[in-house]
């Protein structure tokens, strides 16, 4: 073999093996970019759109004029829908529109609370059985196996009953007992396969302690898999309750809340479908609006969870 | 080793057991508030001599661990407790079992041969006709509540159209279940799609289609034998705890549709603030459920060896 | 001496084996082939005018970087090329018959039963949940074919040849039971399963340690042998090659740019790359030093340069380089069905013979300069010829 003349070649850089290993979560200009997709644009826009309803319902009753959801006169019970009240009325003669209007804001407030209580619990257990493993790592297994085998509407159903005082409290702290196991699981996953990457022993070697560690390197670089489900969390939770009101065992009237206008609506469904037609409405196109969302982000932010 | 591989499903199986029915029991008889009137349902009036007669029966003066084993002693002799109006819940259980199971399998098996074909074929011919409407279709049974979907249904084909009776099990099967059976599809439905889809476009990219059509064989051949062999693996574990769900779902489905089931039995217990029946019932199903998915488990492991392992 | 008159007067006497060659008719040719593939950003040819030819009962190593579209051939062959990808120029002749314009009951046909293919992940490339001895003779057993009892014995004897321990008691086993070296035996045995004439073994042993690397080569060298197959070894290690190849094909970005016998490629190598490539195989005399490599990297497939696509990287490349590639093709006199896609090839096909037969059996020697740019293509030729070590510029 000749050898080849050493102009032609040249060695090899050294700057050739990266420094770091990558951390999982999409770089910090992609994360922006991705926001000006239709996919994500429009149904954040609609869930912007709702959490504005939901803060400030008075701005968007008023529209046809009627904008208090208490004014009711019972002669109009159950009326079909009529100018000033595109909606028509509901049973006890009160406005339907600014009643669905101000639905809003009850449902929200239960799905935001549930999740941020259900994250925060997955992220202190999720980080905590998955960077100690070990017998940690089995008690919260253990509790989350025992939470998983409960069908978790028989369950909530169970508890709810027992329950008598039923407010936006209550109802919320029961589905946040169904809700946490579900995404601990994710954030444990997650923080297991972080833990073991090289930059999290290196710190460990140079002697960070441990919440530092956990703080600064693990918790953050595991949350990407959490944050692609959070959205669709909420649009479940947004399910799970107004089928809970429904049933009867969720909030009670005179709580303003799309359940219970729909829980009244199934014994006039037959002569007055308006009752059932638009809470439904709106109950759909919220849930749909964060599912959607959900679906969008979570294509970005985890591709591996892809379903 | 097969063995092994049960006796740890078993294993695993228990503590989940305890720990549930302890959560249950706890919710009904430790949680603030009177367990008594929690036994007799929120609200009720209960003359003094009626409240003693509970408190002993249940033993509701005895540290919170022996109640609990009292408790476990008389689930396992089958005593699920009496309601309100003296009956015995494990009566009511046994009339009521049939419909349950049958408006579940129903839903299961209708669900999962729907779910299956419709995400093959989008998986197929991904971005055709089929995969877009399934696509748009599943989206929207994930927003609507199943309560709207199950009224408009209602209406629509059995007040409207009269093909099919809106309540009641009156025609047997399967007319009485194909409505009520079709709302609790709903919530299958979108997921296996879903998956099926995903999980064949995945598989028509693998190297082993390529593998495969290198060897000669037929398109056809490729995707039943290869594709779709392969992608049903996924779903087939899902089907399989689905029918959990299923039973938990019909709870909500057969009181819109009157259907005389293990649901209907709750619903009217919350309806009349039964406490008894909805936490006997209650626990019922979820002890059925945690028995199914062992089952699922097992006959996955005798199915398929990889599992063993896990 | 010029180039010239070698063209003319053709006074080279042609060698031995190329006269073996030459009777020869190949088992399959590859003449022009361009496939391009559809992109967000328009179309991009990713093989431009691929020819190579296979013989009965000699091996064809295909040497390039990845991106060099050494599979992507392989795969056109076989007709397993992504839905993106489509042939727009060029044939495949099997046989006499051109596979791109068959119908697909024809490639079909062909598929396993004439020429098969070894492909590089056995792990992926084997379904998972069918057992191995059902995949091996699945071919076999299509309507009409063998029935269950005579594909089992076959598929036993089929993994007795590829030399897997217990075939009997393994037939029923699945892929993921198998170490990686089995496991490629396994895909050896499924493409023999038809006795294909030729065999194409994508990076067969690249996803393997190296000890089993020796064992599968000698495997396939053996069976090729007893079969007296056309072997297609496609790899982007010289140092696999070294032992096995008759023939050796250099691909750079999507075009050959070298081709000839393995004694010549590997002891006179014309083109640079060639060169660079031989150049940096690791040698224990280079022990203390850097090891050297190409600088550069492959152009982006939508974007070749004109020309000789090397030329972004070669230190010797020159104004005419971006006008016409210096194929530097079989070393003997053309069997003459390769066409001439690159352009410009009539009057090179004369400089090819002659320029490089001046280089046997004169190492150091090299040409004569032409430095001075004689007009026609000759001084194309004499360009890269001027690398030779020791040679005068």
């Amino acid at each position: 073999m000749p050898d080849a003349p050493t102009h032609l070649l040249e060695p090899v850089p050294e700057s050739a093996v990266p420094a770091e290993p990558v951390p999982p979560v999409a770089p910090r200009r992609r994360r922006w970019a991705m926001l000006h997709r239709p996919r994500v644009l429009a149904p954040l826009t609609l869930v912007l759109l709702i959490c504005l309803i939901a803060l400030a319902p008075g701005l968007f009753a008023g529209w046809f004029g009627h904008g208090d959801p208490r004014v009711c006169d019972l002669i109009k019970s159950g009326a079909s829908p009529e100018a000033g009240h595109p909606f028509g009325f509901d049973i006890q003669g009160c406005d339907l529109y600014a009643n669905v209007v101000y639905g809003t804001r009850a449902s929200l407030l239960i799905a935001l609370l549930v999740t941020a209580a259900a994250l925060v619990i997955s992220v202190v257990l999720g980080a905590l059985a998955g960077y100690y493993r070990g017998w940690v790592d089995a008690v919260i297994s253990r509790l989350m196996d025992v939470f998983f085998g409960f069908p978790a509407l028989v369950g909530m159903i169970i508890l709810l009953n027992t329950i008598t005082a039923r407010n936006v409290v209550t109802v919320s702290a029961v589905l946040a007992l169904f809700s946490w196991p579900p995404l601990t699981r994710i954030a444990r996953a997650s923080v297991l396969s972080t833990s073991s990457l090289e930059y999290v022993t290196a710190a460990k070697e140079m002697g960070a302690s441990t919440l530092r560690i956990l703080l600064r390197h693990v918790v953050p670089n595991s949350m990407g898999p959490l944050a692609a489900v959070l959205s669709l969390t909420v649009g479940g939770i947004i399910t799970a309750e107004a089928g809970l009101t429904f049933l009867g065992v969720g909030l009670k009237a005179p709580t303003i809340s799309w359940g219970v206008q729909l829980n009244i609506a199934q014994r006039y469904f037959t002569t007055e479908l308006h009752l059932l037609i638009f809470p439904s409405l709106f109950l759909s196109v919220t849930v749909l609006a964060w599912v959607l969302l959900g679906d969008a982000l979570r294509d970005h932010l985890d591709p591996r969870a892809k379903g | 080793m097969l063995w092994h591989y049960v006796l740890r499903r078993i294993g695993a199986m228990i503590p989940v057991l305890l720990g549930t029915t302890f959560l249950i029991f706890l919710a009904v008889y430790a949680l603030p508030g009177d367990p008594v009137q929690a036994i007799a349902g929120p609200g009720q009036p209960i003359p003094p001599a009626v409240a003693a007669a509970i408190r002993a029966k249940y033993h509701l003066d005895d540290p919170l661990v022996v109640q609990y084993l009292q408790y476990m002693r008389r689930l396992l002799t089958g005593d699920f407790g009496t309601d309100l109006n003296g009956r015995a819940v494990g009566d009511l259980i046994a009339a009521s079992w049939p419909v349950t199971m049958k408006l579940a399998l129903t839903a299961w098996v209708g669900g999962g041969v729907i779910g299956v074909l419709l995400g093959t074929l989008s998986g197929i011919r991904s971005g055709g006709a089929v995969d877009t409407g399934t696509l748009a279709i599943t989206t929207v049974l994930l927003g609507v509540p199943y309560f709207v979907i199950a009224y408009v249904v209602k209406v629509l084909f059995a007040v409207k159209w009269g093909l099919l009776p809106p309540s009641g099990v009156a025609d047997g099967w399967p007319l009485s279940y194909l409505l009520p059976g079709g709302v609790l599809a709903v919530f299958l439905v979108p997921e296996i799609a879903r998956l099926t889809r995903a999980s064949v476009m995945d598989n028509l990219r693998s190297d082993f289609v390529d593998t495969a059509v290198a060897k000669g064989l037929d398109r056809r051949t490729v995707v039943v034998r290869h594709v779709l062999r392969t992608s049903l693996v996924p779903v087939a574990s899902v089907l399989g705890y689905s029918l959990g769900y299923l039973l938990s779902g019909s709870v909500l489905i057969e009181g819109i549709f009157n259907m005389p089931g293990l649901g209907f039995a709750i619903f009217q217990g919350i309806a009349q603030h039964n406490g008894a029946t909805v936490v006997g019932i209650g626990t019922l199903m979820i002890l059925v459920f945690l028995l199914l998915n062992l089952l699922v488990d097992l006959l996955y492991g005798v199915l398929d060896p990889r599992i063993r392992l896990a | 001496m010029t180039l010239d008159d070698d063209v003319v007067t053709g006074t080279v006497e042609p060698r031995a084996d190329v006269a073996v060659r030459q009777a020869d008719p190949p088992l399959l040719e590859v003449a022009g082939l361009r496939v391009q593939f559809r992109t967000a950003r328009g179309p991009v040819t990713v093989l431009d005018g691929v020819d190579y030819q296979v013989h009965r009962g000699r091996t064809l190593a295909v040497v390039g970087e990845s991106g060099s579209g050494k599979s992507v051939t392989a795969r056109a062959i076989m007709g397993i090329l992504p839905r993106t990808a489509s042939i727009v120029g060029g044939s495949i002749r099997l046989a006499g018959v051109d596979l791109v314009r068959a119908r697909e009951s024809v490639r079909r046909a062909a598929r396993g039963a004439r020429v098969a293919m070894v492909f590089q992940d056995a792990l992926s490339a084997l379904n998972p949940v069918l057992p191995v001895g059902y995949q091996i003779v699945e071919g076999c057993r299509r309507k009409g074919g063998m029935s269950r009892a005579e594909g089992r014995r076959r598929a036993v004897e089929l993994m007795d040849q590829v030399g897997i321990p217990a075939a009997r008691a393994r037939v029923g086993a699945f892929p993921h039971e198998f170490s990686g070296g089995m496991r490629q035996r396994v895909m050896i045995a499924m493409a023999l399963a038809r006795d294909p004439e030729v065999l194409i073994a994508d990076e067969p042993t690249t996803a393997l340690d190296v000890t089993i690397q020796a064992q599968i080569l000698r495997l396939l060298a053996d069976l090729q042998t007893q079969r007296n197959m056309g072997l297609v070894m496609i790899t982007h290690d010289m140092g696999v090659v070294a032992n096995t190849a008759d023939e050796i094909a250099v691909m750079y970005a999507g075009r050959i740019v070298e081709q000839g016998s393995a004694s010549e490629v590997f002891g006179t190598p014309a083109h640079p790359y060639t060169r660079a490539l031989l150049g940096s195989i690791p040698r224990p005399e280079l022990r203390g030093q850097r090891l050297p490599a190409i600088a550069g990297s492959p152009p982006d497939p939508s974007a070749t340069p004109s020309g000789c696509p090397f030329r972004s990287r070669c230190p010797q490349a020159m104004p005419v380089c971006g006008t016409r590639p210096p194929v530097v093709r079989w070393r003997g006199p053309l069997p003459g069905s390769i066409g001439d896609e690159a352009g410009g090839l009539d009057a090179r096909i004369g400089d090819e013979t002659s320029s490089p037969r001046a280089e046997i059996g004169d190492e150091a020697g090299g040409l004569a300069s032409d430095a001075g740019g004689a007009p026609g293509s000759g001084e194309r030729m004499a360009a890269c010829h001027l690398l030779t070590p020791g040679a005068q510029s």
